[in-house]
């Protein structure tokens, strides 16, 4: 029971102790001085017991023992004579020298009791008492008794002084009385004393409180504002310092802040303009495949727009087939693909992949992922890019179609020629010689076909990879034009030529030959074309910057459909005709080639049945603009 | 030989033709020639060739057409189709085989090669 309650004061005093720690910086200061003061005061109340007791003792003796001594020889004469009466006047006039004097009593050296002071008789313990001299102590019912015996000088009598009772308890407790009173009013003053300091000191510390969490805030334009002189105005300053630093790096970051999401900004005004301005389609996926970006060129290839396809799955918009409709899109989808590979995955082009359009058309697309892997190398979504490849897919038909073409036409000729060969070597058979000679005559015309034909080819294939060498040089067309008209009125009878050329038409910078080719072309389709005769008309005007040219015949003329083929390779328009005569249905290909090397365009007009007009431009020199459409 | 066999030659270039018809009259048969598949097929209707030697490529009906088609006819179905091609892809081999030609023949070709395939042909 008394452990529990000890523990009980024991928990009290430390949570108050730990109140206290926690309590304001005033009542901190107040307090610590009021328990010093308390402490001190209470320290020295204790102390006096110990300290002042014996020498209060030692005073109170002393100071009894001389008034002991003085009495004893005042009433050594009393005492002699053995007046009674003189004796307890003396006696009773001694008590009154100090208030301390409990009683005096004289007695003999047995102990009879002469004269005392007492109102009765003298209480049973001081009665018989034999000391002769010196201090005791007695311990009465009143308290503690110093009793001083003394011999009264020249007699055998003792004068013994009793003083007390209790008066050092008493004394003690008056110093302690007066100790513990000025603790008090000490602790009182102290109290606003301290209050008063403290007010002076925890003020300017509370205004650094506010100050501090302004600024902690973010007003860092505060400016604590203490005067006191002391360290506190020192804190104040720093802090005051500390503020102005944070705020001029703060503004300093602020401005680094705003360029970088400046510049960020730009870079991604920068990427999406690429995006959007990409002439392949483009489309972002999150991690689960759900489109979250689809640019212009992905519209405009499948047809659907942007806010349609956002928030998608890919595979709902983006299904790839194959050409026989087979979904390519499970087995080998290249954005999974490229999330397990985290690397890029071109989707296989064989076979042709196809995407199917909003409208329902197909089109044939090439296709390539990329995931989009964040710092720690994770899968963050995926790019595809596709780009529409019907052109492509074109050309490439066009050209096995050209190549098949040309093993076929090259082979024809070919044909010809080992197979007469082999005729005439024929070892079973006796061929007549006229029939050898035509044998002969046709592996002729045809090996010159052969030779024609691969000459052609040639020329288109320079033509079209652009790596056809030109010769410029002046050329005077109009020369050109009689030289050749000269030479074709010796091959032909049934024709008639005539050249109208301006008088002003310049001399220009062209390949000569070439020139001549396209001429010599023109004027052989005339004449074969023109099998009943006709005239052949030539003529050369001048331009700006060009110089035009035609070629006019009177012959089988052009279906208006067939015209758009014309200038086509290997298109033979008119069977009948080309088939008699050896022609490689290059030739008008070559001539536009040609032309558009002299940077001018070859137009052809046409009446069935009555004629044909071919017109040509050059530029008058070579690197001149392009000749507006007209 | 008893009986000289009558071949009909079907191609658009008629030095071809002279050719093919030359060297099978030299070795003793009967030609026929025609230019197009619907000649072709006149021909072979009116005259009954023993054996018809195709070209495949030729302008208008070509030479699948033209097969198709004599072996749709009861009338044309039983004579055998020689193709001629100057390519010998293996698809069109088997799309010839398919229509029932029974031989292929590519451009250039030895002409007794021609003579040969025909002689096996009618054997």
């Amino acid at each position: 029971m008394a452990y529990s309650y000890c523990h009980l004061l024991y928990q009290e005093f430390t949570d108050s102790f730990y109140r206290m720690k926690k309590a304001s910086l005033q009542n901190k200061i107040t307090t610590t001085m009021a328990v010093v003061i308390l402490l001190l005061g209470l320290g020295l109340t204790f102390s006096l017991k110990a300290v002042l007791a014996p020498s209060l003792r030692k005073e109170l003796i002393k100071k009894g023992t001389a008034i002991t001594r003085l009495l004893a020889e005042r009433v050594a004469k009393s005492f002699l004579e053995r007046d009674g009466e003189q004796l307890r006047k003396l006696l009773q006039e001694g008590k009154t020298i100090s208030s301390d004097i409990s009683y005096i009593m004289v007695t003999d050296t047995k102990g009879d009791v002469s004269a005392h002071t007492f109102s009765g008789m003298p209480p049973g313990f001081l009665q018989n008492r034999t000391t002769l001299t010196g201090v005791q102590l007695l311990d009465t019912e009143k308290g503690l008794i110093y009793e001083i015996a003394a011999s009264i000088p020249g007699t055998r009598g003792i004068i013994r002084v009793g003083i007390g009772p209790g008066l050092i308890r008493r004394r003690l407790a008056n110093i302690a009385g007066l100790i513990i009173g000025i603790t008090i009013l000490a602790i009182l003053l102290s109290t606003l004393i301290s209050y008063g300091l403290s007010k002076v000191i925890i003020k300017p510390i509370k205004k650094l409180q506010t100050g501090v969490k302004k600024i902690g805030e973010g007003e860092l334009d505060y400016k604590i504002a203490i005067h006191t002189g002391d360290e506190i105005e020192k804190l104040a300053d720093e802090f005051n310092r500390m503020a102005e630093k944070l705020k001029d790096s703060y503004s300093g970051l602020e401005e680094k802040v705003r360029k970088a999401t400046e510049g960020l900004a730009e870079e991604k005004h920068r990427l999406e303009s690429v995006i959007q301005s990409m002439g392949e389609g483009l489309f972002i996926t999150d991690r689960k495949g759900e489109i979250i970006s689809w640019n212009v060129s992905a519209e405009k290839i499948t047809g659907y727009p942007a806010k349609e396809v956002l928030g998608r799955k890919c595979k709902e918009i983006f299904r790839i087939t194959s050409e026989d409709g087979r979904d390519l899109c499970l087995s080998q989808c290249p954005m999974k693909e490229a999330f397990q590979k985290k690397e890029i995955v071109l989707f296989p082009l064989n076979p042709t992949p196809y995407i199917t359009r909003k409208d329902g058309q197909r089109v044939p697309v090439s296709v390539i992922s990329a995931p989009i892997l964040d710092n720690k190398n994770n899968v963050g979504g995926g790019v595809e890019t596709f780009r529409d490849i019907t052109r492509e897919k074109e050309i490439d038909r066009m050209r096995s179609e050209f190549v098949s073409l040309v093993s076929h036409e090259l082979r024809t000729p070919l044909t010809a020629i080992k197979g007469f060969t082999d005729t005439l070597l024929r070892k079973d058979i006796k061929i007549a010689a006229t029939t050898g000679q035509e044998y002969l005559r046709i592996i002729q015309r045809q090996s010159n076909r052969l030779t024609r034909l691969i000459g052609d080819f040639l020329d288109v294939s320079k033509i079209e990879s652009g790596k056809m060498e030109m010769r410029w040089e002046k050329v005077c067309i109009p020369e050109l034009i009689t030289e050749l008209t000269n030479n074709f009125r010796t091959k032909t009878t049934k024709h008639t030529f005539s050249i109208f050329v301006t008088k002003d038409f310049p001399v220009i910078i062209a390949d000569r030959d070439k020139v001549e080719q396209i001429l010599v072309n023109l004027i052989d389709n005339a004449i074969k074309y023109s099998p009943h005769g006709g005239e052949i008309r030539i003529t050369g005007e001048n331009g700006n910057e060009f110089i035009k040219c035609s070629v006019s015949d009177q012959g089988v003329g052009i279906k208006k459909e067939d015209i758009d083929r014309l200038f086509e390779k290997f298109q033979r328009i008119n069977p009948e005709i080309s088939r008699q005569t050896p022609g490689t249905g290059l030739g008008l290909a070559i001539c536009q080639g040609l032309v558009k090397l002299h940077n001018g365009e070859i137009h052809v007009q046409s009446q069935y049945g009555r004629g044909t007009t071919f017109t040509f431009t050059l530029a008058k020199e070579p690197g001149g603009k392009k000749q507006p459409h007209g | 030989m008893a009986e000289s066999k009558t071949i009909l030659i079907v191609d658009d270039d008629p030095v071809l033709l002279l050719l093919a018809r030359d060297n099978l009259r030299y070795s003793g048969f009967q030609v026929l020639e025609a230019t197009t598949g619907r000649q072709c097929i006149e021909t072979c209707i009116q005259k009954k060739p023993d054996l018809i030697v195709l070209d495949v490529r030729m302008p208008g009906m070509d030479g699948w057409e033209t097969c198709t088609q004599l072996k749709n006819n009861p009338l044309t179905r039983d004579i055998p189709v020689i193709f001629l091609t100057a390519s010998a892809q293996e698809q069109d081999i088997g799309r010839g085989l398919k229509l029932g030609a029974i031989k292929f023949i590519t451009k250039p070709f030895h002409p007794m090669d021609l003579v040969k395939a025909v002689e096996e042909a009618l054997k």
